[in-house]
């Protein structure tokens, strides 16, 4: 037990060291995650669209240098940007999976971080959603209606993606066909229905509304544990002759993010010790326990670390929104779609295949660690006990090597948001303001957003969009 | 003389290095009827080949010779919107401008401007008034009025598996009387498109 001591010792040792100097990826964004918080969003946007990118993302992750920044030029107002680069989000999340597909045996030697990034299915639909309701800000109402389109052709081809991203796997020879594909309940978005209704009432054509309507409420009848809230009340009061209808959508908090877990098992004889790091808020990785257990038979030298990603919410404080047309109160929002939930519910998608992936990682990569660290020490024992000290260096070494190429995937988008709330108003056709208050658990007003002055007609879509991110 | 021996291998690697390094874009010119495609999206070819059989269409039905026998003189067309249903950013101009050339080079019927470009010429004429010559001066109020309003709308199905995608567009034209409001053609074209996501080489 004495030279198992000693070994411990340097473990621990070593795995402080690591820890010491251990930041995520989610470290990296904090100055513009304040910019957002600050809602100076075209400073947020410039940090990450400017000549600095490559400090955020690397070549494989220009599918989220796009969902940001588009997300940040829609926050800021400005739509044109953002369909820009919302619209190449869209364009290499399709590229990045087919490519994903074709080079899936990759997957099984590199971590999936170096991989090309796919996007994960949440962000796959709503990168639709979301540009459908910049179009709408331009007046561009069939290029919006082209938007909600895809979002349901790629719901409805959402868990055959995933099952051939499986079976690519399972196609690889490490796989063994232990890769299962994830399921999903969401198939229908009650947001993109809401959309989609007020696009064909925009060309009145009622029927086609009333259709969408009456799907935005089978979504919540069929999907029972994604859509657990009231159905908003829309389109039941006739409109009052003479007026125009006012749509608001309010989106409050934020999509969820990831965060690294780490479990670690370092063998020694007829010992085994457990360790396990978990991330904190600021993106740092910290020793949460670590425990010795005796193990009679397990021999030294082992090292095993995986490294599982962990969606977690971003809730928001917001617990009511009042609406207000030239600062007389008009009613409140009422929530129609949980983007935040509908995110980690589908993470499953991918998760499953990560699981596996990484378990199949680990072991290969601990064994094969194992193995050269007996054949250095074999090799060394003849050059006396120097030698087999250098060579214990060099296998402790080796184990810090592996460790550091066992990270957890946290890429994911930042600045979705989390939840959407929607209200219908009649107001008379003419120039209004209208501002939407944003209200916390205990009736306090967290945020009003102004608005601007803006002619409202008849027979048009009169849409106002508000953000409150926090 | 160590060094000196490495000195030519390195250069030439270098210039080569250099040299493939810029020639990393290599653009081919091709005939603009040339079928390219890259995407598996509509395209060019695509606008091309249903406009060319929709007007061969339209303009081999009685409703002409009906019209001719009528009023004595070729029908005015108005080609106006064809609406996008797709889940593709289609530019509609593309396919109108393809439908107005087959339909003008027909050479069965006239057509007038859309309303777009009518107002861009309303615009000139109006400007030419006491500014112009009164010999080339184009007088008001002379336009000519369309008879008939093609219009329709591009829808698309899409179904995909096994990393095949089967995109089925189907369009849907219609020439309506714009006296009376009679439907006289309904024409609809189909294309069904096979895209192998497999076949991308990367």
């Amino acid at each position: 037990m004495g030279n198992n001591g000693l070994v411990l010792g340097c473990l621990v040792l070593a795995l402080g060291l690591t820890s010491c100097v251990t930041m995520t990826r989610n470290a990296l964004f904090q100055q513009a995650d304040a910019g957002a918080n600050d809602r100076d969003y075209a400073r947020a946007a410039r940090m990450l669209d400017g000549p600095d990118s490559k400090k955020y993302y690397g070549d494989k992750d220009q599918v989220l240098r796009y969902l940001d920044t588009g997300m940040l030029y829609q926050l800021g107002g400005q739509p044109d940007q953002s369909i820009k680069r919302l619209e190449e989000a869209d364009r290499l999340i399709d590229e990045n999976y087919t490519k994903s597909v074709s080079n899936a045996v990759a997957s099984f030697v590199l971590n999936d971080y170096q991989l090309e990034y796919f996007g994960e299915a949440y962000e796959d639909i709503y990168v639709n959603v979301f540009k459908a309701i910049d179009y709408i800000q331009l007046g561009r109402y069939e290029d919006a209606g082209v938007e909600i389109r895809r979002v349901n052709t790629k719901l409805n081809l959402l868990e055959d993606k995933y099952g051939r991203f499986a079976d690519s796997l399972n196609a690889s020879p490490t796989a063994r066909g232990a890769v299962k594909p994830g399921r999903t309940e969401f198939h229908n978005s009650a947001l993109a229905r809401y959309l989609s209704a007020l696009l064909y009432r925009a060309e009145n054509r009622p029927d086609d509304a009333a259709l969408d309507l009456r799907n935005l409420r089978e979504a919540f009848a069929t999907q029972p544990n994604l859509f657990n809230f009231a159905v908003p009340k829309l389109d039941e009061a006739p409109q009052a002759p003479g007026t125009v209808r006012l749509s608001v959508l309010a989106f409050t908090g934020r999509s969820p993010l990831k965060r690294a877990n780490n479990l670690r098992i370092n063998t020694l004889q007829n010992l085994i010790v457990i360790s396990q790091q978990t991330e904190d808020a600021a993106g740092n990785l910290e020793f949460t326990n670590m425990a010795p257990l005796a193990f009679p038979g397990v021999e030294q030298g082992y090292n095993f670390k995986a490294e599982l990603p962990e969606m977690v919410l971003r809730p928001s404080r917001v617990t009511k929104i009042r609406v207000l047309v030239d600062g007389v109160p008009a009613g409140e929002l009422s929530l129609i779609e949980k983007l935040d939930t509908i995110a980690h519910e589908t993470f499953a998608l991918s998760q499953t295949p990560i699981f596996f992936k990484t378990v199949i990682r680990t072991v290969t990569k601990g064994i094969l660690t194992k193995k050269a660290k007996d054949a250095a020490l074999q090799a060394a024992s003849s050059a006396g006990s120097l030698g087999t000290a250098l060579a214990f260096a060099g296998g402790l070494a080796a184990d810090l090597a592996v460790d550091a190429s066992e990270q957890a995937d946290l890429r994911i988008a930042r600045y979705f948001p989390g939840r959407a709330s929607v209200g219908e108003f009649d107001v008379a056709p003419g120039t209004h303001t209208v501002s939407v208050e944003y209200f916390g658990p205990r009736g306090e007003l967290l945020y009003r957003d102004p608005g601007v002055a803006k002619p409202y007609q008849a027979g048009g879509l009169n849409l106002f969009a508000s953000f409150d991110l926090e | 003389m160590v060094f000196r021996k490495w000195v030519r291998p390195v250069v030439v690697l270098a210039a080569f290095m250099a040299l493939t390094s810029c020639a990393s874009t290599k653009v081919t010119r091709v005939s603009s009827d040339t079928q390219i495609d890259l995407s598996g999206r509509w395209n060019d070819t695509d606008a091309q080949m249903v406009a060319n059989a929709m007007i061969n269409d339209v303009v081999s039905r009685p409703w002409i010779s009906d019209f001719m026998a009528q009023a004595n003189r070729k029908p005015v067309v108005i080609v106006g919107d064809v609406r996008n249903r797709t889940d593709e950013h289609i530019d509609p101009v593309v396919f109108t401008k393809s439908l107005e050339r087959e339909l003008l080079n027909s050479g069965k019927v006239k057509f007038v401007a859309s309303s777009d470009e009518r107002s861009d010429v309303r615009a000139e004429r109006a400007s030419q008034q006491g500014e112009t010559s009164p010999e080339t001066m184009k007088k008001l109020g002379d336009e000519t009025g369309a008879d008939f309003y093609l219009g329709g709308v591009i829808t698309s199905v899409i179904d995909a598996s096994e990393g095949q995608k089967v995109v089925f567009y189907k369009i849907n034209l219609e020439l309506t009387n714009i006296q009376t409001n009679e439907k006289v053609w309904i024409g609809d074209k189909e294309i069904k498109k096979i895209i192998d996501k497999n076949a991308v080489k990367w």
